[in-house]
């Protein structure tokens, strides 16, 4: 395990070296039987990864994080997409489908959820892992080499005999591993990994985040990490970004943000998480309600009901992101957390 | 001492396998007793054994060996009478309230099934009171009685179902994993509540998850199983702080904590003693 880059624990990847640069993006869905009505899933969403960066992308159910990342490589064909995202001097929501065909799976890879869903259960783990490359012209022998490689370094035991099974004869974590090396076998700029470890046992997603830290260091890929677990946050990623109701709430560095969080959301969810390593004498500490439905988000801040802080502007007025002053982090609120004495350990 | 209310005794359950090799061993020779009051966490990966427990506990399932006795009755050759009084006093909790509770039924009929199964003789006037009654108490209001699932969130449906579990007056609450669908706010609004029916109605609970974070929060006493068996067992206090068993410690090692510093000694910590 790397020890966060805290330096500079910024809202913004380092020195404006960012390989991603996300600016305002938004992303609008068609109604179903709506007539031309679309709803707002994402909105004016700011958000940078460095080469070597690991950036966390977390929410709640509802909150955007997933149509985010699926927006970054225009997986969703209805999705309306404004803003800019900005790689290699490149605007991706600009591109047509034919060029973005050949920035996804080589240049920025995306690892999802369930294993089980993302292999095709017909074809065999050397023909998955080779298709990658043998559709960007690489020889099939030479493909069947590299998924070889791939395999091995992500530890998977008797690699070559491996790549003659079938997804079926793998466990969850085995599975994992391979649509992993499917990720990195065309040696991505960025990766997305979209809740990756949310199917897998504890131990597994321990060797599984461990594998995807190890990869970044070594060729200093680009992680952008979507998650609800905050502990995961905490143990992979140096820069995190929360997200509530399609907005990012509070971007900063990983040390500062646990130290003290300063938007209420983003304290509530960190204080209502049971914790391992402590016992409870009380109750855990509650947001109460529920997270908004995106069809009908709350006037003004979309979390005023649930905050035990709000003052009537927050039920007229958005909050904008805006960096805190003498800090390298940046909140959505009219009524940000004070500074650490306030704030209960 | 407090009086056994359940015990499991050799409890062993195989299945054939699927492609025809070894028969897998699901649960072997797994024992243990529930005490009146107390919380005991049933912890283990996937392919642990703790569902295919459940699912022998209460009757899905029928065992190859062993005993469940509850109540100083024999619940796998229990007559009638016996087998009814055992399911009203012992209820579940599933995981997916999504799908544990039927759609086309209102609150109010989901909840009150219970009431008509178990206590015929109430009236509708009487049921709807005791209805209203538990609702409450789980944080839903009367107003909620004709609703469908579909108009509620997901906590809310995990709520419905407890009220659902809680209104027969059970004397043993068998949860199987009733917050790993939930969202992490609303998780924690469950966990409250499990803690607080638990306190009030001075419930017997047996909870079965894989998060061992939440199971602290919960569990009096802890029962570690891997691959059907049962590896460690103790109090709360004894298998957070000083895990026996090196599987135990490795699971420990494994669960992230959401404070970067505490993450890293503890890893450093079940490092070396190992």
């Amino acid at each position: 395990m790397r020890t966060p880059r805290n330096t500079p624990a910024s809202d913004s990847s380092a020195d404006g070296e960012a390989l991603l640069d996300v600016r305002g993006l938004s992303v609008d869905f068609p109604v179903a039987g709506g007539r031309g009505r679309t709803l707002r899933i994402v909105r004016e969403l700011d958000l940078t990864v460095a080469p070597g960066e690991r950036v966390a992308l977390v929410g709640e159910s509802g909150s955007g994080k997933s149509v985010t990342a699926r927006a970054l490589l225009r997986l969703d064909r209805h999705a309306v997409i404004g803003g800019q995202i900005l790689f290699e001097g490149r605007d991706l929501v600009t591109l047509t489908e034919r060029e973005l065909r050949r920035i996804r799976g080589t240049r920025i890879a995306m690892v999802l959820q369930d294993p089980q869903t993302t292999l095709n259960p017909v074809l065999s783990i050397g023909d998955q892992l080779a298709e990658t490359l043998t559709i960007r012209g690489v020889p099939r022998k030479a493909a069947l080499v590299r998924a070889r490689e791939a395999l091995d370094r992500l530890g998977v035991a008797r690699a070559g005999e491996r790549l003659r099974a079938y997804p079926h004869e793998f466990s969850g974590g085995m599975r994992q591993r391979v649509c992993l090396a499917m990720a990195i076998i065309g040696d991505p700029a960025v990766l997305i990994a979209d809740e990756p470890t949310t199917a897998l046992d504890v131990r597994v997603q321990q060797q599984v985040l461990e594998l995807i830290d190890e990869l970044a260091a070594e060729s200093g890929m680009a992680v952008l990490l979507i998650t609800h677990d905050l502990g995961v946050v905490a143990g992979y990623a140096d820069r995190v970004a929360v997200m509530y109701a399609g907005r990012k709430i509070e971007g900063s560095g990983v040390e500062d943000f646990f130290a003290a969080p300063r938007h209420p959301y983003a304290q509530g969810l960190l204080r209502s998480v049971p914790r391992v390593d402590r016992d409870v004498s009380t109750d855990l500490d509650l947001i109460p309600g529920t997270p908004p439905n995106p069809a009908e988000p709350p006037s003004g801040c979309a979390f005023h009901p649930r905050c035990d802080r709000w003052v009537e502007r927050c039920l007229t007025e958005i909050p904008e992101l805006r960096v805190l002053q003498d800090e390298e982090r940046a909140v959505a609120c009219h009524r940000a957390l004070p500074e650490r004495e306030e704030v209960v350990a | 001492m407090s009086r056994t209310l359940l015990a499991v005794d050799g409890l062993g359950k195989t299945f054939a396998s699927r492609d025809r090799g070894e028969p897998v061993k699901a649960v072997d020779d797994v024992s243990f007793t529930l005490d009146q009051g107390e919380t005991l966490g049933l912890v283990g990966e996937s392919g642990s054994g703790k569902s295919t427990i459940t699912r022998c506990l209460v009757g899905l399932e029928r065992p190859d060996t062993g005993t469940v006795t509850y109540d100083g009755f024999d619940v796998l050759r229990a007559g009638r009478d016996e087998r009814r009084r055992f399911r009203r006093e012992v209820q579940l909790v599933f995981q997916n309230p999504y799908a544990s509770l039927n759609p086309r039924m209102t609150v109010e009929d989901l909840v009150g099934e219970q009431l008509l199964v178990h206590q015929g003789r109430r009236s509708r006037e009487g049921r709807r009171e005791r209805v209203v009654e538990v609702l409450e108490m789980v944080g839903l209001t009367g107003a909620h009685l004709p609703r469908y699932p579909a108009q509620f969130s997901g906590g809310q449906r995990q709520r419905i179902a407890i009220a659902r579990a809680l209104v027969s007056e059970p004397k043993v609450l068998i949860c199987d994993e009733p917050v790993s669908a939930l969202d992490v706010s609303v998780q924690a609004q469950v966990i409250n509540l499990l803690r607080a029916m638990r306190r009030e109605l001075g419930l017997t609970v047996l909870f079965i998850a894989h998060d061992l974070a939440v199971v602290r929060q919960l569990c009096d006493r802890l029962l570690v199983l891997k691959d059907g068996r049962v590896v460690e067992e103790g109090s709360r206090e004894q298998v957070y702080g000083a895990p026996a068993h090196e599987y135990t410690r490795a699971l420990l090692a494994a669960v992230p904590i959401p404070d970067p510093a505490a993450d890293r000694a503890r890893r450093r910590h079940y490092q070396e003693s190992r």
